[in-house]
């Protein structure tokens, strides 16, 4: 068992420049085969880590990942296939990356202006009681993902 | 013939003292089975022993859900003696009051174990375990986060958060919020309910889903006629053989409806 070591991740993304009623961000591929945590998004604060509390001002929201535990079969099980084969109607593998969706719209109007770039850090965080009785390779390197959007609606 | 009568799914903190014994005798006799209508079978689907079966971060997340409880508790209902109802209760985490008293309680005024608030982990081959995945446990565990109000992302979803998402007209927008609430309320139980392979084995998974389906079900009745966008109806939900998708929209098919007023009952132990 060993501590949880965050692996925080910064994006840069422009604000709309019209007037907007509801603003998403949404990432895109992301991997949750192991640990289950919360990822904390904080706006324009690249520092950003684990203490810092979601009580500051550049928080924006979290989402959180049902984690799968690590792998339970032999090597190569819990590794999604890059192709599928035609003719392959299985279900799409458990471990296929997700997207999630965190609406910001009130914290981007106040801390963004119109048309500004702006950072988002991603900060994975696992509850202490969870870390402390898992495997170290679940609570380390959490944070994987493809992408980040940002998805404005006029 | 006769008149099929829909079952009543109520809040946990709903039931009467009765109810509450009859739901405690229903995951006891479940337990007590060690073959496919047994509690750890119907537990086991959800994660490990493999294969994982549980659908995660789809629009399938719903309706597999809604089937899986549909199957649990049938077997609920197997085991009861003739003339004892029993129907899943829903947990609502948006209160902010934290696990049931009728889930917490670790022992019973009689002095028996409470069937609510742990069960074995139980039928998973050694060899599931390894040395990078979820320990290995005999007994479900509990972690739980603060209650009350003002415990920012620390806490449970609120009142107004389930409002928030009962709000969205889109399908494919509802459900990936919706999950992002259930994830929530798994992390906050912490423990085993925190992992994906052993959290179904906690009973106040049952509890939790029941109010994830209720709040589908609410929404359903605010949108009628919405599907579950892109995928298609006739999908089938495996390893349930005798229900795909498009047989989860409607839980009055499916032999039940959600209460829809909460009265106040005497506490139950």
């Amino acid at each position: 068992m060993a501590p949880f070591v965050s692996n925080p991740s910064t994006v840069m993304l422009t604000a709309p420049s019209e007037p907007y009623v509801r603003a998403d961000l949404e990432l895109h591929g992301v991997d949750h085969s192991k640990a289950s945590f919360e990822g904390r998004l904080f706006l324009n604060n690249p520092e950003a880590g684990p203490d810092t509390p979601t009580t500051d001002e550049s928080y924006a929201g979290s989402f959180w990942i049902f984690g799968h535990g690590g792998c339970a079969g032999g090597e190569g099980h819990c590794e999604p296939s890059r192709e599928l084969r035609p003719f392959d109607f299985r279900a799409e593998h458990q471990l296929t990356p997700i997207s999630k969706l965190v609406v910001v719209t009130a914290k981007l109007r106040q801390l963004v202006p119109p048309a500004r770039d702006f950072s988002v850090r991603i900060v994975p965080y696992v509850r202490p009681e969870s870390a402390e009785r898992l495997p170290s390779n679940l609570v380390t390197d959490l944070l994987h993902f493809e992408r980040v959007d940002l998805l404005a609606y006029q | 013939m006769s008149t099929a009568l829909l079952r009543y799914r109520k809040s946990v903190t709903s039931l009467s003292p009765n109810e509450v014994s009859a739901l405690r005798l229903a995951i006891s006799n479940m337990l007590s089975l060690d073959d496919d209508r047994g509690y750890a079978y119907w537990a086991g689907i959800h994660g490990l022993p493999l294969p994982i079966s549980c659908t995660h971060g789809t629009p399938l997340f719903l309706p597999w859900h809604r089937a899986y409880l549909y199957y649990f508790e049938q077997y609920l209902l197997d085991v009861m003696p003739d003339g004892v109802a029993v129907s899943l209760p829903w947990w609502d985490w948006s209160i902010q009051a934290g696990v049931p008293v009728s889930y917490a309680l670790i022992d019973l005024p009689d002095g028996t174990s409470n069937p609510l608030a742990a069960a074995p982990v139980s039928g998973i081959p050694d060899v599931q375990f390894r040395d990078e995945n979820v320990p290995k446990v005999a007994q479900t565990s509990r972690t739980p986060g603060p209650t009350g109000q003002g415990h920012g992302s620390a806490g449970l979803p609120s009142v107004a958060e389930v409002s928030a998402v009962l709000a969205l007209q889109d399908f494919a927008d509802f459900t990936i919020q919706l999950e992002d609430l259930h994830n929530r309320v798994h992390v906050w139980v912490g423990g085993t309910m925190s992992e994906i392979p052993v959290a179904a084995f906690d009973p106040i998974f049952w509890a939790h889903h029941t109010m994830i389906d209720r709040v589908w079900a609410l929404w359903q009745q605010a949108h009628p006629g919405a599907g579950v966008g892109s995928v298609p109806l006739d999908y089938p939900l495996g390893p349930f053989p005798t229900l795909n998708v498009g047989q989860t929209l409607s839980i009055t098919a499916l032999g039940y409806q959600y209460a829809s007023a909460t009265s106040s009952a005497a506490a139950a132990t």
